[in-house]
């Protein structure tokens, strides 16, 4: 009797897999100062496991490598040795290195080789485990060594090709969406019968059964479409999770406690949104690792807690998602910001500007204030970069921050681009939409309940408060003549109330965005297009845009007016 | 024959598995706990266990199953890759049988499994 060993491939490569993601996850909750027995025992097993598998099946390469980890582990499980950040890294490096083996050696079963980075590792690895046996160390050659580890370490991370986690070609669905969509194209099937039967011998007295039967329809598909787009929203936790380990990394290169603090992942976004927003959320994390955060020893002498804390937190607002990126560090130096502007001619200097203001002017193009560039956040990308990705998807990006306490990042994304929810309303004559999430409500106006505030701002009297009202066909140049606004569709934006003046309502309905191409010049305001039923273009209006737009010709005041907001009664 | 296999790697149970089902009937358990409840429920002829595993490890399930009384006297291999002489003394205290070697030739696993038998 022979068994087939070959037929066992397959479930190795998949337990290795997932042995590595425990690993590192393990690796990622070690905190150098106090980690668990178990979380050191679990750490070991994964190790213990691969390698046990590996030599069962032959694989030699990979089974010399995780014994040598297997060793180190092994002493650290004795209290022998303990873990520190170098190894921690080393450690994580050599998953890295593991998984590289892996999708190798299964795509080639005689690519069973070491690479230069395992090799480098099993070196460092075996210079942990030796040392502990030669303890006459001086301090002066550890600190040497550290060095040089860090300096491979460089190396290595700079190397190691992670295979790419997010495949663009293919997505994950959970067994329920799908068995959500074919339960909804039944019911699409038993609606067209009903259709079908009806209409083959129709007669005016079946109006009625018809008429239920198309709107059993557009129930029917509109399900089927929410379920299909939901194929595509993914948690952020998709992108989230490569975080920890980033932020790992910046730790030891840059010398920084940091602790990074992750809520909200369960909150679902575009897939393609999610993987548009991917790389600026890590610049904007390496931003405060690198120049927010302080070093250690600031941060002792200001008597912060050691460690810095860096926040990532996601959650629905509107029909949005916002993710905000915050640390607890120095916070946005204003004058360097303020002096640099100066300095490349974005301000003058007799200018007066708000806080807010000088500190948005980390957003303009070449806009670097770092003293020198550091290896990390100094690559030639600035925060610019990072508001054009955004603004790109028909999202947002603020900033706040406070002196010696930190600062936020505000991102604030669509959920999906494909499809809204609207209302479609006209101006002088032409069909805009607005899209539903924003409208608080529509009314009628009351010309007695206007106010003129200044010259070129009015307000309105709505239930006891005083709301801007903004002009559309002013603010996108239309012919005066044919206006005449009858309506104000009240739009929440950042919590304040603004009213829209619009000539007339008409219906609400879903419509497919269409993004204007690159030839046509950016209007202040407008997002983007669609075709609507009786084939006119409808153009979109962004309502954070317009209003944005329309304050800046506010005299002067670029916030929301809160003075006018809360005049009174 | 009737073998209760124990060990966290899936890998492992599934190869064990087949490699002993072609003449035996063959269980296997994930951990020591999993293992020792379905000792309890029903009674192996022959019990294989590793040695590293979470919740409860090879060599405290092999002593927990030695307190049974229907366990007092079957034979329990541990399956390992550490063959180091402390462990072995440590495993004869706790009751263990013999010592399978990973890695291991499936023939190999099926002569050692035999001799048991015998035995």
């Amino acid at each position: 009797m022979s068994i087939d060993l070959s037929q066992f491939y397959q479930s190795f490569f998949e337990e290795s897999f997932e042995l590595l993601e425990d690993f590192e996850k393990t690796l990622l909750e070690i905190d150098i100062d106090k980690y668990d027995v178990e979380q050191v025992n679990t750490i070991f097993r994964v190790i213990h496991s691969i390698k046990g598998n590996s030599g069962t099946f032959n694989f030699t390469a990979i089974r010399d490598f995780t014994h040598v980890l297997e060793t180190y582990l092994n002493q650290v499980r004795n209290n022998n040795t303990r873990l520190t950040l170098n190894s921690v890294q080393v450690l994580l490096n050599s998953t890295d290195c593991l998984r590289v083996m892996l999708v190798e050696l299964q795509k080639d079963l005689t690519v069973d080789v070491e690479t230069e980075n395992s090799k480098k590792i099993i070196e460092l690895v075996q210079s942990y485990i030796d040392r502990k046996e030669d303890d006459s160390y001086s301090g002066c050659e550890v600190k040497a060594d550290i060095e040089k580890i860090n300096n491979e370490l460089d190396d290595l991370s700079t190397e190691i090709k992670l295979p790419n986690r997010i495949e663009t070609t293919s997505i994950r669905v959970s067994v329920d969406k799908i068995d959500e969509l074919i339960n909804n194209v039944g019911e699409l099937v038993i609606v067209q019968l009903m259709i079908q039967d009806i209409t083959d011998s129709f007669a005016m007295h079946k109006l009625q059964e018809l008429k239920e039967a198309v709107s059993v329809l557009v129930n029917t598909s509109r399900d089927l479409r929410d379920g299909v787009l939901r194929i595509r929203m993914l948690p952020v936790s998709y992108v989230f999770n490569r975080y920890s380990r980033m932020v790992k990394n910046l730790e030891s290169r840059l010398g920084k406690r940091i602790n990074l603090n992750i809520s909200g992942e369960h909150t679902e976004l575009d897939k393609t949104v999610l993987e548009k927003i991917s790389d600026p959320i890590a610049h904007i994390i390496r931003n405060s690792a690198d120049h927010g955060l302080e070093t250690t020893r600031e941060r002792k002498k200001t008597s912060k807690p050691e460690v810095g804390q860096i926040f990532l937190n996601a959650y629905y607002e509107g029909g949005g998602v916002i993710v905000e990126i915050g640390d607890d560090g120095k916070g946005l130096n204003k004058e360097k910001i303020k002096n640099k502007a100066i300095e490349n001619k974005i301000i003058k200097p007799e200018d007066d500007y708000s806080d807010d203001e000088i500190y948005s002017l980390i957003f303009e193009p070449g806009f670097s204030t770092a003293d020198e560039v550091t290896d990390l956040s100094g690559r030639g990308v600035g925060m610019d970069v990072v508001k054009t990705n955004i603004t790109d998807l028909g999202g947002s990006i603020d900033v706040h921050s406070i002196v010696g306490e930190g600062a936020i990042f505000v991102v604030r994304l669509p959920l999906t681009l494909a499809i809204i929810e609207s209302q479609l309303i006209r101006i002088c004559n032409q069909t805009f939409i607005i899209s539903m999430v924003s409208i608080v409500e529509s009314i009628k106006i009351d010309e007695s309940n206007i106010s003129h505030v200044t010259l070129n701002s009015e307000v309105y009297k709505f239930r006891n408060q005083f709301i801007p009202i903004i002009r559309v066909c002013d603010q996108f140049k239309l012919d005066k003549k044919l206006s005449r606004e009858k309506y104000l569709v009240i739009v929440d934006v950042q919590g304040k109330l603004i009213g829209l003046a619009v000539d007339e309502l008409l219906s609400q309905q879903q419509v497919v965005i269409k993004n204007f191409s690159q030839n046509y010049k950016k209007i202040e305001g407008i997002s983007g297009a669609t075709i609507l039923a009786d084939g006119e273009v409808g153009l979109i209006i962004d309502v954070y845009g317009l209003v944005n737009a329309s304050i800046t010709n506010w005299a002067g005041n670029s916030k929301l007016p809160d003075e006018i907001l809360e005049a009174g009664d | 024959m009737h073998i209760l296999v124990v060990d966290d790697s899936s890998t492992m149970r599934d190869l064990l598995t087949s490699c002993l089902s072609q003449q035996h009937e063959v269980t296997s358990a994930n951990d020591g706990e999993d293992g020792l409840n379905l000792a309890s429920a029903e009674s192996f002829d022959l019990v294989i266990t590793d040695l590293n595993m979470p919740k409860m490890d090879g060599l405290t399930f092999a002593r927990k199953l030695r307190e049974c009384e229907d366990y007092r006297y079957k034979p329990i291999l541990v399956l390992t890759t550490n063959a180091e002489i402390e462990t072995k003394k440590q495993g004869k205290v706790a009751g263990v049988t013999g010592w399978i070697i990973k890695p291991f030739d499936p023939e190999q696993l099926n002569s050692i499994v035999h001799r048991i038998i015998d035995q």
